[in-house]
Formats: C-alpha cells, sequence, structure tokens
C-alpha cells in the first residue's frame, strides 16, 4: 500500500525482480564505497583529523556496524556521507562512491556535489535518510509532527498533501504508535522517547530509503524500548533491501543486527570485516580488548574482566605511530610508536592495521 | 519480607531493611500551584541489604530506581516507610525520622557516587579541595592531616598523590569517576549508593572502574547500592538484582537466578530485551508491546497486567504482593508458580 503511493512507482515496481536476481549482500555491488575519507576540524588551538582516511563499503539489504568510543570519528564519517559537517570540519579529501540506481549502476562520487547543491539535498533524507541518537533535537518543538514528515515528502515525492498526509498516518502505524491519525496533529513533546525515537525513524523511512544511517540510534533508550527500534529497522530492512550503517559502542548491539564491523580508533579503521570472524577471531589489540573487557550476558556475577589501561588521548594530542599504541598490550618499542600501520588484508575476509601483521 | 536478619545463609548481618518505602510527588498547576495529581515514583518497595554485599537496583528509566536510592540518604523527603539503618555503634536507627541535623553523622556513613563525572565535579576546585571537603565539613583533621588523608585516598583509587593541586578539567572521564570515588571514601562510609556510576564513561575505561569498586570493597568491606540500567554491568558487580517496574518491586533475586530462570514476566522480558553477547546466538527477540505505564496515572491491579501475555482477570484488580516463593526468592506476581518463563 505504500509503495503505491510513491510516484516512481515503475521504478520500484522493476528494481525488486532486478535485485532480486542478484545475489543478495554482501556479494551484490555496494551501494556505498567510502575511500580515503578525511574530514579535519581547523580549530584555534590546531587541526584535528578526526578523521584520518576512512574506507568501506556498505552492501544493498545489510547492516555495516561502525564501532567506536568517543573521539574516534564515528559519527563525523556518517556526516561526511551526507555533507552534513559543522564547521570548523571540512571533508579535505576521500572519495564517497553511491551507486545511484541499481539498474543501470550509474555511481556518483557524492564528495563532487556541493554540500548545499540540488543533486545533494535531492538525496540527503530522501535515497540517503539518517537517525540520531537525541530524537528531541532533530524535530523543531514549534512544528507539528505531520508538518514535519510532510517537510521531507514534499521535498522528495510529488504526493499531493492529502496522499503525504495518508503516508505519514502509514508511517507512524508501521512504527507502532497508536492512534497515528491523532498523533499526527500533535508536537513532538507529547511523544515519550522511544515513541520520538520511532518517530523520527517513520520520518526518515518514509521516502523509501536506499542507505539509512543511524548513529547511536539506541543508546539513549531503555533495553526493552531497544529491542523495539531493532526489531523495527530489521523488518524495514528485509522489506525495502535497504543498507543500513549502524554506529555505535555498544559490541552487544552489534553481535545483534550487524553483517560486517569496522571498528574505528581516533579517526582510523582499526580492523574491518564479517561479524562472526570479528567475535570468533578479533584482530587487532583494541578489538581484542574491547571484546574481553565489556560485560555482557556471559559474565559471571562477581567476576574480574581485565580492563584496558589508560583512556581515549584528546584527538589533539594524537599519539604517535600507531594512535592505540599507548594502551596496547602487544606494543612493540621502537615501531608502534614511530611507524603508523596500514589497513591491510590479513586473509580474505578480515582487514587489520597493526604491525603484529606486517608480514602477513 | 525482611524479619531474617540472615536470609542469605551466609552469616552476613543487615546492613540496611527498607520497609514500604514511598515517594509521590506533587504534579503542580496554575497560579496558586495546587495539587492536580500525584506521580507514584516509589510504591511501597522494601529489600534489606547485607553488610558487604552489591545490591542493584534495576529497571527501565521512570521506574524509581534512583528515587529509591535518593530516598534512602535522604536527597527527597520520603512520603512514607521505615529506611533501617544499623549504625556503626551497633543502634538501629529509623533514618525517614531523622530530622536533617539529626541526619548529618549518619551521612558519614553513608556516601554517594554520581553518574556525570564532569558536572559532580566543581570545576573551580581543585582535587585536593574537592576530596578533603567532606573531612572539613564533618570538622575532621587539621590541615596536614587532611593532605595526607587526601594522598591516600587518590593512591587508593590508583592516582597519583601529585595530582592533588590540579583541577578537574586536566583529568579523564575516567579518573574524574575515580576522584568522586575518593570523595565518598574520605570519611570512611559503610554504604555507597552508586548511581549510574560507570554510565557516562567510555566502553574502554568501564573495566578499571567495575574492577576498582570490586576491590574496594573487598579491602574496606563497603557495601554497595548500586543503580543502573546496564544489565550486564549488573551482572557482572552484584550478589543481589531488585528488578522494579513503575515504582514497585517486581522480583529479587541473584543475578544467575534473574537471568537464567526469571519467575517475573516482566523480568524475563527485560533479560531477554539485552542483547545475546555473539551474532551466533541471534533469535527472534521477544519484544515486549505496548510502554511503561505512567506513574502519575498507573493501571490497576498489577502495573505490568496490559503488558503482560500471562495476565488473567485476577491481574487486573487485585495488586500481587511481594512474596517469597518455595525456593527463596521474593516475586510480586499472582502467576509466579504456574508460568515457565524463559530469557531465550
Amino acid at each position: 500500500m505504500i509503495n503505491s503511493l510513491y510516484p516512481m512507482t515503475t521504478e520500484t515496481a522493476t528494481s525488486p525482480t532486478a535485485t532480486s536476481e542478484q545475489p543478495r549482500g554482501l556479494s551484490a555491488d555496494p551501494v556505498i564505497s567510502v575511500r580515503d575519507l578525511e574530514t579535519h576540524f581547523f580549530t584555534d588551538e590546531g587541526v584535528v583529523r578526526a578523521v584520518d582516511g576512512v574506507n568501506f563499503d556498505v552492501h544493498p539489504g545489510t547492516t555495516m556496524g561502525i564501532v567506536g568510543e568517543s573521539g574516534c570519528g564515528k559519527s563525523i564519517t556518517a556526516k561526511s556521507i551526507l555533507q552534513i559537517v559543522e564547521a570548523p570540519g571540512r571533508i579535505v579529501n576521500g572519495e564517497i562512491q553511491y551507486r545511484r540506481d541499481a539498474g543501470s549502476g550509474e555511481t556518483v562520487n557524492l564528495l563532487n556535489y556541493g554540500a548545499n547543491s540540488e543533486s545533494m539535498r535531492s538525496i540527503r533524507g530522501g535515497e540517503i535518510s539518517m537517525i540520531f541518537q537525541e530524537p528531541m533535537t532533530s524535530f523543531s518543538s514549534l512544528h507539528t509532527f505531520g508538518n514535519q514528515i510532510d517537510e521531507a515528502l514534499r521535498l522528495h515525492t510529488n504526493l499531493s498533501k492529502n496522499e503525504r498526509f495518508e503516508l505519514g498516518v502509514d508511517w507512524l502505524a508501521r512504527v507502532g504508535i497508536p492512534n497515528p491519525t491523532q498523533r499526527m496533529h500533535e508536537y513532538p513533546f507529547r511523544f515519550s522517547g522511544g515513541q520520538l525515537q520511532r518517530a523520527m525513524i517513520a520520518m526518515a523511512m518514509c521516502t523509501n530509503p536506499k542507505v539509512l544511517i543511524a548513529d547511536e540510534p539506541t543508546t539513549a533508550l531503555d533495553v526493552t524500548t531497544q529491542a523495539q527500534i531493532l526489531d523495527l529497522l530489521q523488518r524495514m530492512q528485509e522489506e525495502n533491501d535497504m543498507a543500513i550503517v549502524f554506529i555505535t559502542h555498544d559490541l552487544g548491539v552489534i553481535a545483534e543486527i550487524a553483517d560486517e564491523v569496522t571498528v574505528m580508533y581516533l579517526g582510523k579503521v582499526v580492523e574491518s570485516g564479517p561479524v562472526h570472524n570479528f567475535f570468533d577471531d578479533p584482530m587487532h589489540p583494541y578489538s581484542r580488548a574491547l571484546l574481553t573487557s565489556i560485560p555482557s550476558m556471559f559474565t559471571l556475577s562477581r567476576e574480574r574482566l581485565p580492563s584496558i589501561s589508560g583512556s581515549i588521548p584528546h584527538p589533539q594530542n594524537r599519539p604517535s605511530g600507531c594512535a592505540f599504541h599507548p594502551r596496547c598490550q602487544s606494543y612493540i618499542e621502537g615501531t608502534c610508536n614511530i611507524r603508523e600501520p596500514e589497513l591491510v588484508s590479513v586473509n580474505e575476509d578480515q582487514d587489520v592495521s597493526c604491525f603484529l601483521y606486517e608480514d602477513q | 519480607m525482611t524479619t531474617e536478619t540472615t536470609q542469605n545463609g551466609n552469616g552476613r548481618s543487615t546492613l540496611l531493611d527498607v520497609r514500604g518505602l514511598v515517594k509521590y510527588f506533587p504534579i503542580k498547576r496554575g497560579f496558586f500551584r495546587r495539587t492536580v495529581g500525584t506521580v507514584k515514583a516509589v510504591d511501597d518497595v522494601s529489600f534489606d541489604i547485607q553488610a558487604g554485599e552489591t545490591l542493584s537496583l534495576v529497571g527501565e528509566s521512570g521506574c524509581g530506581k534512583s528515587t529509591t536510592a535518593r530516598s534512602i540518604i535522604r536527597a527527597y523527603e520520603p512520603t512514607a516507610g521505615e529506611i533501617l539503618f544499623n549504625t556503626e555503634e551497633g543502634d538501629t536507627i529509623d533514618l525517614a525520622q531523622l530530622s536533617l541535623i539529626e541526619m548529618r553523622p549518619i551521612r558519614r556513613q553513608m556516601q554517594m557516587i554520581f553518574q556525570d563525572p564532569f558536572s559532580s565535579l566543581n570545576p573551580r576546585m581543585n582535587i585536593y579541595e574537592i576530596i578533603s571537603e567532606p573531612l572539613l565539613v564533618h570538622g575532621i583533621g587539621t590541615s596536614s592531616e587532611r593532605e595526607d588523608r587526601v594522598a591516600e585516598l587518590l593512591r587508593l583509587v590508583r592516582l597519583r598523590p601529585e595530582y592533588m593541586r590540579r583541577y578537574p578539567h586536566a583529568f579523564s572521564g575516567g579518573q574524574r569517576q575515580r576522584i568522586g570515588i575518593a570523595r565518598a571514601l574520605a570519611l570512611n562510609p559503610r554504604l555507597i549508593l552508586a548511581d549510574e556510576p560507570v554510565s557516562g564513561l567510555d566502553v574502554s575505561v568501564q573495566a578499571q572502574v567495575i574492577n576498582l569498586m570490586m576491590d574496594l570493597q573487598d579491602s574496606l568491606g563497603l557495601t554497595y547500592l548500586f543503580v543502573s540500567h546496564d544489565l550486564s554491568v549488573v551482572k557482572q558487580i552484584s550478589n543481589r538484582v531488585v528488578v522494579m517496574y513503575v515504582g514497585r518491586i517486581a522480583e529479587i533475586g541473584t543475578p544467575e537466578e534473574l537471568f537464567d530462570s526469571p519467575k517475573h514476566p516482566y523480568t524475563a522480558a527485560l533479560m531477554s530485551s539485552v542483547p545475546k553477547p555473539h551474532p551466533s546466538q541471534r533469535t527472534k527477540r521477544y519484544v515486549l508491546e505496548g510502554e511503561v505505564a505512567n506513574p502519575a496515572n498507573p493501571p490497576t491491579g498489577c502495573y505490568f497486567h496490559p503488558r503482560c501475555p500471562f495476565a488473567t482477570d485476577q491481574c487486573k484488580v487485585e495488586v500481587p504482593p511481594l512474596v517469597k516463593s518455595k525456593d527463596g526468592r521474593y516475586v510480586s506476581c499472582h502467576r509466579a508458580d504456574e508460568i515457565e518463563l524463559t530469557t531465550e
């Protein structure tokens, strides 16, 4: 019923068959390829290299989990894809190849479009949507929810006012908000935290995006609401063959929903590969330390877990060489503190940037 | 429920015994601030804490876990109930009856650690001033004795005493939280109330603080009342866990009991919502329907009945009491003995 309301009905009617012939998931061509992305912040105290040469691919119908802690550049990477990095940040290098149309295979470098160009505006919030950790900040408190979803649909579809309203009601119902028709006329403060998060997902999804970028969408929520949201995202993904870039520091969430994992530390990718490899055979000392130091449902009562020494350095005090070396268990004096490791393939699936695997 | 003092059978004595604790907040409206309703934040909560154990309060936001902790230390005035505290001197005192002045000496034995290590330390005070302030307030020691004590406390939380004259901005989140712990320990308290002490920290430094808290507990014989929404951390640190839902207790048990064989349907739903730690364990998520009840206008009977798959007509009208089940666990569910629950 939702698809029938779209102006691009003919396209969407043919593309599912086209994609279903292709092998689903990882073997399909990536919908987004990020190459050598560098986003720097030009502050009075100096240049902060928030994103410093990041590479990854996102495939249709799959979820790429980007794991990292504060200051690792995961959110700035996401914002760079949509070119919504706030000043004094600027994308200084790299490519973001986006495959616009599965049929023709036309691929464009998003960074060739200006941040405020018409092409970028038509992609942002339309073909590529984003949801945030703080739903309160992504809604205007001065407009009803209906008005705000209407704006998104007006920009990205050719629907009439009534059709847009109907689609909005439909999406609110699909994300599980009771009395959707009435809620369309209400202001965001009337929604609870979990409802607001779901309303934001409805707004991001109503334009039928090919890629959804989710920046810590469940971090502020209770586990029960988190389970609802993860469930919802996965159902939406199955229906639309949508790719999801899921940013989080929660390894449990990664274990639940990611197909592939990219681990970042201080602006760089330290490890990437399929989710099973990451959990069964993590390669980078940082990945290993994270997996053993964070309690999970496996942890026994009163069990001591090994801790990672030190804390994350301030981005302006980036350690020399490998940024993780002051906290690393496998630190090699004279190598790790002097040279920077490169991200290299260590086997068919996994890429790691660590001198432990240099010879492989 | 808490008449037996050694219910764990491990010879511990009861340090704190909370009986029928109630905390209502009035909802005021209009020019004359008339009370138009009440939020039943904590509604008849009873549990006890044994000396030397870690008891955790868990539940979703708004379930009253923080309000319970704050009512115990009298940051909030309890509406009703008894808070029986066994002091160092061997007396049992009902904290709910004390005036704020009478409460002051008790606070030496009961300290709090807060969630946000950035807002809980005064940025205009150096570390020596922050940690020695409780000593100053209680008039303990001379200036040089206080300095020695601060140095000792800093060593205890694995920070270098030389840092004493630095200001909070020079420290990372994990270090600040350790400073907060040092301040809480300054008066040699017996009970520490920790409200989400690691939630504001990066995951790679959480283990440092958790390990420190467990080490201090062993070496100083501390008792913790630990409030958290992170069930994995709770499972790791706790001896016993109190599960709360809309101001009431659903269930009390050891972490293993609650995670492996919950008796209350809400406990089961909560535990099964926690992400599984490995991708090979992905299962169909058991998603709890509906929203948490509004504590200003809770449903009749069992507060959980509108979301409960096992609810009967009895659940809609009758509030289930917290009762001790056959195997010594505390559950408030009419059907606890007949239903089979799993967290898969």
